[in-house]
């Protein structure tokens, strides 16, 4: 009897891996992970497999987790995945076990090579019964249990070949009639040499390859293709998991590309939830956070041929969803233009972001979790919709919508796109049937125009692009035939630093963008853009909000050339450092009275604050330096001073006065070159209607403002400014 | 009636007994949940070594204690500002300082410590800690030597934003 059960046991082991490189993978969340001691789930750090992965410090060993596989005999390949971090032990140490007996060992280091299943270094030899892995705390670090994967090599004593695609190294998109560059390498453990390739492009109408480098290969079919490798070794053993990459090949006419939050495109930071529990979303359910920590985002990457696209979100609305999330557009890595969104309203639709031209390459749509969020932020699908519909097309690549520059001479540059060998030109007009209009033709690409406009501007401007024959200036019609980019201004650009109280922490306005749409997100920032448009009748403005929560003036000094560097146009940079300043730990010393090369100035906030002015002076702009506003408790919820004018001798207001003496020697020291220092700490301690201080009004802390103490800062940035 | 308070004075000695063991049995453990015994051991020890730092001024051992974004941000005090040492020593004196919580985050361990400054004000302190490669940095006859060059640091004050 007991035979018989083993040979059924055995039958069903030998059908379960009838099929040579059959994978069989168990998640930490899978019947047969188990786990002993103290894990903790966590889904923080990405590149893990399934919906999350387990955590334990370092210790003893007597932590485990394991991984158990039903075998039969023959050879075997383990993997395991993990979601890399510094932290990490750089010796997690798996042990592996064949019917409880160790057949052999695997160190890895986890601090690397996470999102990606890891081989071990041999494969195994097992006995039919139970392979089991097992991890544990012994380590010098955080240890990660994630997935292991098992692959059959073979029941004989040959060991399967592996192939690995060199490039391309990931997925690519590329357009009709392009070519991708294939290389690849191929190996036999047990040396079973030569070795032969196989490679299948996926498109029928591409012939296999039989050398290990193929090199370029073009597609000329529109379509998803996967292209996969196969190394056999000259036993006729063949790799079991052949390498795949993907090729996606698009018309750049054809349809909008659509990332959802299930896509490979996807991807987060932080512990997002998964819902499908409200209406509106796209495919199978959304994304949600509210952790409020300001350092979770969620990501939609694509890779889009050169061109221009209009971009929409989605998401599900709720009343419990924030007004103010942001949706920052990033072009190979540079952030063109942020959209705040109201998630309160308008989900289960495709909500338009803009229209952008993205240069060819990787394009990522990300939407971050800031401190300032005022409510749940939900991520869920993002279209990229080409604009090109129609053959030939023109369309605007600089300036973008809502530019702005102090130089009165506005460039634009267009392209035309055609897959006919027609030339084309292209007539540009600016602010057409206005009495400003001008005009300028070019025909010959690249295509380029070059506006001058008088001084003072007073209005935005739009810029329009005409497709022509390049004999002649009249356009020539045409779907595609014109493109325009608005809100292009010649106006003044500000850069305000900080800490949260320019970040906008507890800023309770529901809605907050500037009426020009070019600066939102809370704090002071698009309430003085407000401001200082119209004081200056329409000229327009821009305030980026640089403000960091938390931030000390150290931190100040760490980003100012990057800032600088990031806004070659910004002409004034705010500086409204010190609260943190006034609360860190060890306490940072004022250096009031202090000056360069005097013992104990190096490193006190007067430095910090001395080397951001030295900074934004040597680059030519202007600073811009605030008094910090007065501060109620030495924590943000913590117990009110009884006196906040009269702190305790110590305090965090306290150190606030102190800190506000060295602002008025800096103001004071000629050098600097300051003209423009609003005083919030008086500003928000004066007397206002009904004799109660303004604080008590207009904060929502003991250091923040809330939507009504932002109005009063960006109110006394601009009565500094335009005095 | 006589028998009745032996027997209770019996339950007494008993129940003082099985309390002291019980006491003796937590001194052994870890006293904070989800916090190992030897990663608290070390973390106490970096506290403490940081606290009499503090109180001596003695930047140096501070920077062996600071790592990551605590030890960038207080740079420049630590290595250049001649007075810091006489400044920690001025603010610090006397100061009685108290580990209140310890708690385990994926990627460390968040301590909260109470200060009492010797003018009676108080500051409550939220630490991150996170093990940290000191190969390059230890230093023979330092209080940490002993825990090897992978060791815990103080890697971030958590302010109110």
């Amino acid at each position: 009897m007991v035979r018989i059960l083993q040979a059924i046991s055995v039958f069903f082991l030998i059908l379960l891996f009838s099929s040579l490189g059959h994978a069989e993978i168990i998640d930490n969340t899978d019947v047969g992970f188990s786990t002993v001691g103290s894990w903790g789930a966590s889904s923080s750090v990405s590149g893990f497999y399934g919906s999350n992965y387990l955590w334990t410090s370092s210790g003893s060993g007597t932590n485990q987790a394991s991984w158990s596989f039903s075998v039969a005999d023959g050879q075997y390949e383990l993997s395991a995945q993990w979601a890399a971090f510094d932290n990490r032990a750089s010796n997690a140490t798996y042990s592996v076990r064949n019917n409880g007996i160790e057949i052999g060992t695997q160190v890895f280091d986890q601090r690397v090579n996470g999102g990606q299943f890891n081989a071990f270094d041999t494969g195994y030899t097992v006995s039919a019964g139970t392979l089991e892995v097992v991890l544990t705390n012994n380590a010098d670090g955080i240890v990660i249990a994630d997935a292991m994967q098992l692959v059959f090599l073979g029941s004989g004593g040959n060991i399967a070949p592996n192939g690995v695609i060199d490039t391309p190294s990931s997925g690519v998109t590329i357009n009709i009639g392009d070519s991708v560059d294939f290389t690849g390498t191929g190996s036999d453990p047990d040396n079973n040499l030569p070795l032969s390739y196989l490679w299948d492009f996926g498109d029928p109408a591409i012939a296999d390859a039989l050398v290990e480098d193929p090199g370029l290969i073009q597609f000329n079919n529109v379509g998803s293709f996967t292209v996969t490798f196969t190394v056999t070794d000259d036993l006729g053993l063949a790799d079991p998991t052949p390498a795949t990459v993907n090729v996606n090949v698009q018309n750049p006419s054809s349809g909008p590309t659509i990332i959802d939050n299930t896509d490979a495109g996807f991807s987060t930071v932080g512990s997002w939830g998964a819902s499908s529990s409200v209406p509106g979303f796209y495919g199978s359910d959304y994304r949600y956070i509210n952790n409020s920590v300001g350092a979770n985002t969620a990501t939609w990457a694509a890779t889009l041929p050169e061109g221009k696209y209009d971009i929409f979100a989605q998401w599900t609305e709720h009343a419990n969803r924030a007004t103010n999330a942001k949706y920052t557009i990033f072009d190979n890595g540079t952030d063109i233009r942020s959209y705040w969104a109201n998630q309160r309203i308008d989900g289960g639709q495709f909500n338009f972001l803009g229209s952008f031209y993205l240069q060819n390459g990787n394009q990522e749509v990300v939407l971050f979790e800031l401190p300032t969020m005022n409510g749940y932020i939900v991520a869920d699908a993002i279209k990229f919709e080409n604009i090109c519909q129609a053959d030939p097309c023109v369309y605007i690549q600089t300036p973008q919508d809502y530019h702005i520059q102090t130089s009165d001479n506005i460039q634009v540059s267009a392209a035309v796109q055609t897959q006919s060998a027609t030339s084309y030109g292209v007539l540009f007009v600016l602010d057409e049937g206005s009495s400003g209009e001008q005009q300028s033709w070019d025909n010959t690409p690249p295509f380029n125009a070059s506006f001058v406009v008088p001084l003072p501007s007073e209005m935005e401007h739009r810029i329009d692009a005409y497709l022509t024959a390049d004999s002649s200036q009249t356009p020539i019609g045409g779907a595609n035939g014109n493109d325009f980019v608005e809100s292009v201004g010649v106006g003044n650009y500000l850069v305000a630093m900080g800490d949260s109280t320019t970040d906008g922490i507890g800023d309770d306005d529901l809605i907050d963008i500037s009426l020009d749409f070019r600066n939102g997100g809370g704090g002071y920032p698009p309430k003085l853009n407000d401001l200082l448009t119209a004081f200056y009748n329409g000229i327009p403005h821009t305030v980026v909000n640089e403000g960091v929560s938390g931030a000390r003036s150290a931190g100040g000094v760490s980003i100012v050339n990057s800032l600088l560097a990031k806004h070659p146009d910004a002409q004034r940079f705010l500086l409204q450092y010190g609260i943190n300043d006034a609360g860190a730990f060890p306490p940072v010393p004022s250096g009031l009275g202090l000056n360069p090369g005097d013992a104990g100035y190096t490193g006190s906030y007067k430095h910090n604050l001395q080397q951001m002015i030295d900074a934004i002076n040597l680059a030519g702009r202007e600073v811009c330096l605030a008094k910090i506003p007065i501060v109620l408790g030495d924590t943000a919820s913590g117990t009110q001073y009884s006196d906040p004018e009269n702190p305790p001798v110590g305090s965090r207001g306290d150190y606030v006065i102190e800190y506000n003496l060295v602002v008025d020697e800096l103001v004071g020291t000629p050098a600097n070159n300051i003209t423009i220092s609003p005083d919030l700490w008086t500003k928000f301690n004066e007397i206002v209607t009904g004799g109660q201080h303004r604080y008590e009004l207009e904060y929502s802390d003991n250091f923040h403002m809330l939507g009504s103490g932002y109005d009063t800062t960006a109110d006394e940035w601009k009565v500094a400014i335009t005095n | 009636m006589k028998r009745k308070k032996k027997k209770n004075i019996s339950i007494l000695i008993l129940g003082m007994i099985l309390l002291g063991g019980l006491c003796v049995t937590i001194a052994a453990q870890a006293s904070w949940p989800g916090v190992n015994a030897i990663d608290e051991q070390e973390i106490m020890q970096v506290l403490n070594a940081m606290f009499d730092a503090l109180k001596s001024g003695d930047t140096g051992a501070l920077k062996s204690i600071f790592a990551g974004e605590m030890y960038e941000i207080n740079k420049a005090l630590l290595e250049q500002n001649t007075e810091y040492p006489g400044y920690l020593r001025n603010h610090y004196q006397g100061a009685v300082f108290t580990i209140v919580e310890m708690a385990p985050i994926e990627k460390g361990v968040i301590a909260d410590i109470n200060v009492l400054l010797s003018t009676n004000r108080e500051q409550d302190i939220r630490l991150l800690l996170e093990k940290r490669d000191f190969v390059d940095s230890i230093e023979s006859g330092s209080a940490l030597s002993d825990l090897g060059s992978l060791r815990w640091a103080v890697v971030k004050h958590i302010q109110d934003r």
